[in-house]
């Protein structure tokens, strides 16, 4: 991992490639949860390895044993970084629409069906809250932030982000009651 | 929806990571060539090392050391032969100064010139004379050129004394006896700013006759120093270390007047003229007075100097004889050592930024990092580069202001381009923009020719124009593109010291 962390920094093309194919599905779940349109998750996920093969050099790793969690922790980072760029050239604007069948893949070994029809609907759901709430809840609870970092990194108030973030959750608990009961209404 | 209340944050986290979003739209293309086109690319540090330009400037003090080596070794070998013709001399003058006279056969010259019988007859000195007198020459000749004593001699007399420090030494030189005017003085400038003066012992205290080796009668010092200059028709060749050598009137005069045949025979008078002034044998008679008496190094070279400058130059650079659309300049410094007369090795540090224009098919995009899909129409680039010219200059003249010209290879060392080019993607019309760093060192990657004049400011200072032409010898840069530059030098020189 180290070597091939030097030779990204050396633009080694075929490091590079390898790099991104290993890392491209982790980064794009990240970034499908802030983005939540394909295409252009799709497209930030590129404009995030461009900026972190462009950075990879001022990666350190030389004080640690285990390189990939820290690279994967910076890697985050990055594809959040990106995320909530490409939400403010869109000034945040909710996505009309569900999720399209398209993207989901067929749940691998590791998961039941059930598990997996109910973590596509958990992001559904997250899908539903606004912009500004969905960052924050993505970043605290999924992502593990701080809200001193999510204020840095979306330029609010420290009570900006718990307020969002109480509200994310609000709506959230609303919206399963909702999913619960037309599922009732549907049995 | 059981877990709503209790960990929701754990299933959210955990859904956040294992939601099952299909991940096969990897395109590694379009990042590549993301890459390509706007990342700036840095080139990896050039493990060339950077010295590598200094050692080329290093190159000129070795110049310096090495001319100033054989220079030494000249007049080492000098002194040397001068001991040894010392020793021979005074072996030969023992019987005379006992009173014998002797008759003293050169050998023959290698090239069959006519040998000299010379025979030598002079007053009587006492035995203690003439072994003190081998000890300070023997001290004296030891020690090269430094004089830390001098023996003092009365021809007439036959008395000496060691005079023990500078002062007292000149004057003595100056107000004894052997340096008074006499009959045979002669005194000549030898070297311009420096005179001799040489004392000649009249002609009563010494019969010198030469013959050659046929036995005829050449002349007798002091009786007929006529008879020598009117015979130019005889070649007087002296045996010996200068054997074969052509002596001229005045050498023959001197010769003839000092009594010192060695003179010849050491090469005093055709080789170095400065041996003659640190020579102990004609110091001890008194007849060479240095005047400058602090002074006992070997003469400098006025030809042999460094040179320090300033110099700055417009740059007009352009490829395959395109257009120059911008001007770009350079400035540093430069060092020179002249080591002839019209000679000087000269090399130096600048900085230069260039400024160029090219089409594309001469833009080389492969290094670029630009995709092989990408047309390149035109670039306009420029480029910060440290440059090390090395050349040799060639004065046309020895007057302080001159004409010269020179020529030399220049290396580069580059620090940055930057390139705007225009080109075409997928049919449609775009502007780039590249930049890249220490992307490479080019050594030895033109040949430089200038022409110029040199003008005299002040004593020790010119100033030069000099235009130059810089043809390439090999492509530079990332797009590695043949770049000539032409434009005017002007430098201020300062001579060291």
């Amino acid at each position: 991992m180290r070597e091939l962390i030097d030779d990204c920094a050396c633009n080694n093309s075929a490091s590079q490639k390898k790099v991104y194919e290993r890392y491209y599905g982790y980064a794009l779940k990240i970034v499908f949860r802030y983005i939540y349109r394909y295409e252009k998750a799709v497209d930030t996920v590129n404009d995030g390895f461009v900026k972190l093969f462009r950075a990879i050099g001022k990666f350190n790793h030389d004080q640690v044993d285990e390189v990939e969690p820290l690279f994967l922790g910076w890697m985050k980072r990055i594809m959040i970084n990106v995320s909530i760029d490409q939400l403010r050239r869109n000034h945040m604007v909710a996505e009309i629409g569900g999720i399209p069948e398209y993207v989901w893949d067929v749940p691998d070994k590791s998961q039941t069906p059930e598990q997996s029809m109910m973590y596509k609907e958990l992001i559904a759901l997250v899908k539903q809250l606004p912009p500004a709430y969905r960052s924050v809840f993505n970043m605290v609870v999924i992502d593990g932030m701080t809200h001193h970092e999510v204020s840095d990194m979306l330029g609010i108030s420290i009570g900006t982000s718990k307020s969002n973030l109480s509200r994310a959750r609000v709506l959230l608990q609303k919206n399963i009651k909702d999913l619960e009961a037309s599922d009732a209404v549907y049995r | 929806m059981q877990y709503i209340d209790n960990d929701m944050d754990d299933l959210y986290s955990k859904a956040g990571r294992q939601y099952p979003l299909k991940t096969d739209s990897a395109d590694w293309e379009a990042v590549r060539s993301q890459l390509a086109a706007d990342t700036p690319i840095t080139a990896p540090p050039n493990k060339k090392p950077f010295w590598y330009g200094w050692f080329l400037i290093a190159l000129i003090p070795l110049v310096f050391l090495f001319t100033r080596e054989e220079t030494e070794k000249q007049m080492d070998s000098n002194l040397m032969a001068q001991q040894g013709n010392l020793k021979s001399s005074i072996s030969d003058k023992s019987p005379a100064i006992s009173g014998n006279a002797q008759t003293r056969t050169s050998t023959p010259a290698a090239d069959g010139l006519p040998s000299v019988k010379i025979k030598v007859s002079t007053p009587a000195l006492n035995g203690r004379n003439v072994t003190e007198q081998k000890r300070n020459d023997r001290k004296v000749s030891g020690e090269n050129s430094k004089v830390n004593q001098l023996l003092v001699l009365n021809k007439k007399s036959g008395s000496q004394r060691v005079l023990q420090n500078n002062k007292e030494r000149y004057s003595t030189i100056n107000n004894n006896d052997l340096t008074q005017p006499r009959a045979g003085k002669f005194s000549k400038d030898l070297k311009k700013g420096i005179s001799a003066r040489l004392d000649i012992p009249s002609g009563n205290d010494r019969k010198l006759k030469y013959r050659t080796s046929n036995g005829k009668r050449l002349w007798q010092t002091g009786n007929e120093p006529q008879s020598i200059t009117d015979r130019e028709d005889e070649s007087l060749k002296i045996g010996g270390r200068n054997s074969g050598s052509q002596l001229n009137r005045t050498q023959r005069d001197l010769v003839g007047k000092t009594g010192f045949p060695g003179l010849a025979q050491t090469g005093w008078l055709t080789g170095d003229r400065s041996a003659l002034f640190n020579d102990s044998r004609l110091i001890l008679s008194g007849i060479v007075q240095p005047l400058n008496p602090k002074s006992s190094k070997p003469f400098a070279d006025p030809d042999r100097y460094f040179y320090l400058g300033l110099s700055a130059a417009p740059d007009l650079s352009f490829i395959k004889s395109q257009a120059v659309k911008k001007v770009g300049y350079d400035f540093g410094l430069l060092l020179g050592y002249h080591f002839s007369k019209r000679l000087a090795v000269e090399g130096g540090f600048l900085w230069d930024r260039k400024k160029y224009f090219t089409d594309g098919k001469y833009f080389d995009k492969n290094n670029a990092g630009i995709a092989s899909y990408v047309w390149v129409k035109s670039v306009d680039g420029s480029c910060d580069m440290f440059e090390i010219p090395l050349s040799l200059r060639y004065d046309l003249s020895l007057k302080p202001n001159t004409f010269f010209v020179s020529a030399g290879l220049n290396s580069y060392l580059m620090k940055k381009e930057d390139y705007t080019y225009k080109a075409m993607a997928n049919g449609s019309w775009y502007n780039g923009d590249h930049s890249y760093k220490n992307s490479g060192n080019h050594f030895f990657a033109s040949l430089m020719v200038t022409a110029g004049y040199s003008l005299r400011v002040v004593r020790n200072t010119n100033i030069r124009f000099e235009p130059y032409y810089k043809l390439p010898l090999k492509k530079i840069g990332t797009g590695n593109m043949p770049l000539t530059s032409t434009g005017i030098n002007i430098s201020l020189i300062q001579r060291i010291p």
